[in-house]
């Protein structure tokens, strides 16, 4: 299980490339349903060539849409 | 019709004996009976409230008695297993106190009545929210503010009263106060905004900075300040919420809150305090880097459009974390308050 730490490292490595994918959103740490820091990928739509883990990391996808101004 | 015996049931061990209790239809019946007698409705105007909180109440049962149900007949505290008329009072008087026409019988129907002392039963207010859109004055966060466009009608919300030295500011986002870059400094800002019917004479404050907001590079904050064109034209403090206390740097986990002018008060999660996003503006698509994402709680969303610029506040301690800025249909985006401030070289008032 990964720290905090490990996860926000790894974010500030794949996160440029990450985001150059339309499908992308946005990237972070968040915690998953187990309550487990994870690489969190926002999708704005179905991506089918994004990896399942990055670095030995597993990354987690969620579909939360396009984020806009308010 | 019931008896004591065929209500008692085959043990009595306090709790326990309670949760064993059987209710039977002669006891309902007794309370059916007990409700007709005691508890009927009364005319508009015969029931004052504030009279029914003084403690000298009578032990008139039309005057008394506020409610009737069934549950466990109690004696001196302790449960006794016995399924009861349980009558509720104001006051329970001392039986010296009670004239025999007053008197609570012992048992109606043969079934024992318990009389329980609850107070005055009144219905419970929600709070009242107030109305963002309307003209404050003095402007308080959480209100709709905005600025004047020839082409356009907008409203944002008014974040918080910030400070240097002795000059007081409104502060909101960059597209809330100028316009994505484009409005120069001076430019008025209203208060409500246009959308909400905002006019030139509700000035309450003129653009005075920006952080740019760089479609090419990535970005930390989208936040604009305003001076206040006069100290008694805006209260420090945010609508329903009160005054932040501070601030603080936001967590994983931490519950949030925030009044805006679109969805008022919501209450929210942080789940990620380090999230880089792209955000769709009339100037284009922006990245912002190390960004709060926060979810709605009960049900609901954190925001929507015409919230952005509302301080968002940890719930327990009202220490502003956040600057609310964009979201999508579930989530919400808030720059960290130390970057905004930073970025703008003020404290908040």
């Amino acid at each position: 299980m990964a720290t905090e730490r490990e996860i926000r490292s790894l974010k500030k490595r794949v996160s440029g490339l990450l985001m150059k994918n339309r499908a992308v959103s946005a990237v972070g740490v968040e915690r998953d349903e187990k309550g487990h820091y994870v690489l969190t990928v926002h999708l704005v739509d179905d991506a089918p060539d994004l990896p399942a883990e990055l670095e030995g990391h597993a990354v987690r996808y969620v579909r939360r849409g396009r984020y806009e101004k308010q | 019709m019931a008896t004591r015996r065929s209500a008692r049931p085959a043990a009595t061990r306090g709790g326990e004996a309670f949760s064993a209790l059987s209710i039977s239809n002669e006891v309902h019946a007794a309370k059916a009976a007990a409700t007709a007698r005691f508890l009927q409705p009364r005319p508009v105007g015969a029931f004052s409230a504030r009279e029914a909180m003084n403690p000298a109440a009578e032990p008139d049962p039309a005057e008394n008695i506020v409610a009737i149900g069934v549950g466990e007949k109690m004696s001196k505290g302790i449960s006794t297993g016995m399924p009861a008329v349980k009558i509720f009072v104001r006051v329970k008087f001392a039986d010296s106190e009670i004239s025999d026409a007053d008197r609570i019988p012992a048992e109606i129907n043969g079934v024992p009545v318990d009389v329980e002392q609850i107070g005055t039963v009144r219905a419970l207010k929600a709070p009242v929210m107030p109305n963002p859109r309307a003209k404050i004055r003095p402007a308080r966060p959480g209100s709709s503010v905005g600025f004047l466009s020839p082409n356009f009608r907008m409203a944002g919300t008014f974040g918080a009263v910030a400070k240097k030295g002795q000059k007081l500011f409104v502060l909101s986002n960059n597209h809330v106060l100028a316009d994505e870059n484009r409005l120069p400094i001076g430019s008025p800002i209203v208060q409500p905004g246009p959308l909400d019917g905002g006019k030139p004479t509700d000035g309450i404050a003129k653009l005075t900075a920006f952080v740019t907001l760089n479609p090419a590079a990535p970005n930390k904050v989208d936040a604009a300040i305003a001076q206040v064109n006069s100290a008694a034209l805006v209260n420090r403090s945010i609508l329903f919420i009160g005054p932040p206390q501070g601030t603080k740097r936001a967590t994983i986990d931490m519950t949030v809150q925030k009044f805006g002018r679109t969805t008022s008060f919501r209450v929210g999660r942080v789940v990620s305090i380090d999230t880089d996003v792209r955000v769709a503006y009339d100037i284009g698509e922006l990245l912002f880097q190390d960004q709060i994402v926060i979810r709605g709680l009960n049900g609901e969303q954190f925001s929507a459009a015409g919230d952005s610029g509302s301080l968002i506040l940890e719930r327990s301690t009202n220490a502003a974390v956040g600057l609310l800025f964009a979201g999508s249909s579930t989530h919400t985006i808030g720059n960290h308050i130390a970057d905004v401030l930073t970025a703008l070289g003020v404290k908040l008032a």
